[in-house]
């Protein structure tokens, strides 16, 4: 009687077992994250006559300030742009640029819609074959 | 006894039946929901416009809805990267071959947020970019396009 109470409870849980098997090959969600408003900052090495960009996504239309913070060689004279992904300058289309030294406020603001965009910098002839050391940040609502 | 065992043995498997149904109930409500919303499309139109020039770019909009459409760029070509306040021509309309008859359009410089937002019904549709006489040399420009 024992093992034929045994065989039947081992069929029991092997049929829960295979009834269940599909529940860890669920599909995973394909639901991306909600952006949100922040600030991002990045560092990185820009080689002469080259451009560092970084993309970031706006939750909601407001003001996106762009900071160039840091720069080694100290006060190396750049290109700072925004606008929105493409390849008219690097991996960025610029809709404002100017050229600017490092500093702790904003040398960049502009309105935008929620949507993806870029911001960064580029050389306007000023950087060495060393290349620079650009530290920045992109406030975005 | 041999009639009870198997009577017992039938229950049983009939309660693991059971179980397993009962314990896997989840799997009936948790069939993949399509996550793949059908968003807005997103087209992006880069050239170069040189003076008295015009471009245009067609896109199908599959169903009614708005259409933004964004002059974002504006650059000079001799120095790129450098963008370029100029004013140029932007316009929505539709396909006529070889141009873009004209339906709505404005004047504007380039910005991060859409210059013209129009309530499309699902069709083919153009956008337009020109220049009103104030280019003096040509320049890049891009256009995002955001429709359904």
């Amino acid at each position: 009687m024992s093992r034929s109470l045994s065989l039947t409870l081992a069929c029991a849980l092997a049929l829960a077992a295979v009834a269940c098997g599909g529940s860890s090959t669920a599909a995973p969600s394909t639901t991306a994250p909600a952006p949100t408003a922040g600030t991002e900052a990045f560092t990185g090495t820009m080689a002469r006559g080259g451009t560092a960009i970084r993309n970031f996504t706006a939750s909601a239309a407001g003001t996106a300030s762009v900071t160039l913070l840091t720069t080694d060689p100290n006060a190396t004279l750049l290109g700072l742009g925004i606008g929105i992904p493409g390849t008219n300058a690097g991996s960025c289309d610029m809709t404002t640029t100017l050229q600017t030294r490092a500093g702790s406020t904003a040398q960049l603001t502009a309105t935008v819609e929620p949507g993806t965009f870029c911001a960064g910098v580029f050389d306007i002839g000023t950087v060495g074959v060393n290349g620079v050391v650009i530290g920045m940040t992109v406030a975005h609502p | 006894m041999k009639t009870m065992m198997k009577a017992l043995a039938l229950a049983l498997t009939l309660a693991a039946a059971a179980v397993a149904t009962s314990a896997c109930g989840g799997d009936d409500t948790a069939a993949p929901t399509a996550t793949t919303a059908t968003g807005p499309a997103t087209a992006l139109f880069e050239g170069q416009l040189t003076i008295g020039g015009s471009a245009f770019y067609s896109f199908t909009t599959a169903a009614d809805g708005l259409a933004n459409v964004m002059l974002a760029s504006v650059t000079t070509t001799t120095s790129p990267g450098t963008s370029s306040p100029v004013v140029l021509g932007l316009a929505l309309g539709t396909p006529t071959g070889t141009d873009c008859a004209i339906t709505s359009s404005l004047p504007t410089a380039a910005g991060l947020t859409s210059q013209m937002v129009n309530s499309l019904t699902a069709g083919t549709y153009c956008a337009r970019v020109y220049d009103i006489g104030n280019l003096k040399a040509p320049v890049n420009f891009a256009i995002r396009i955001t429709h359904l």
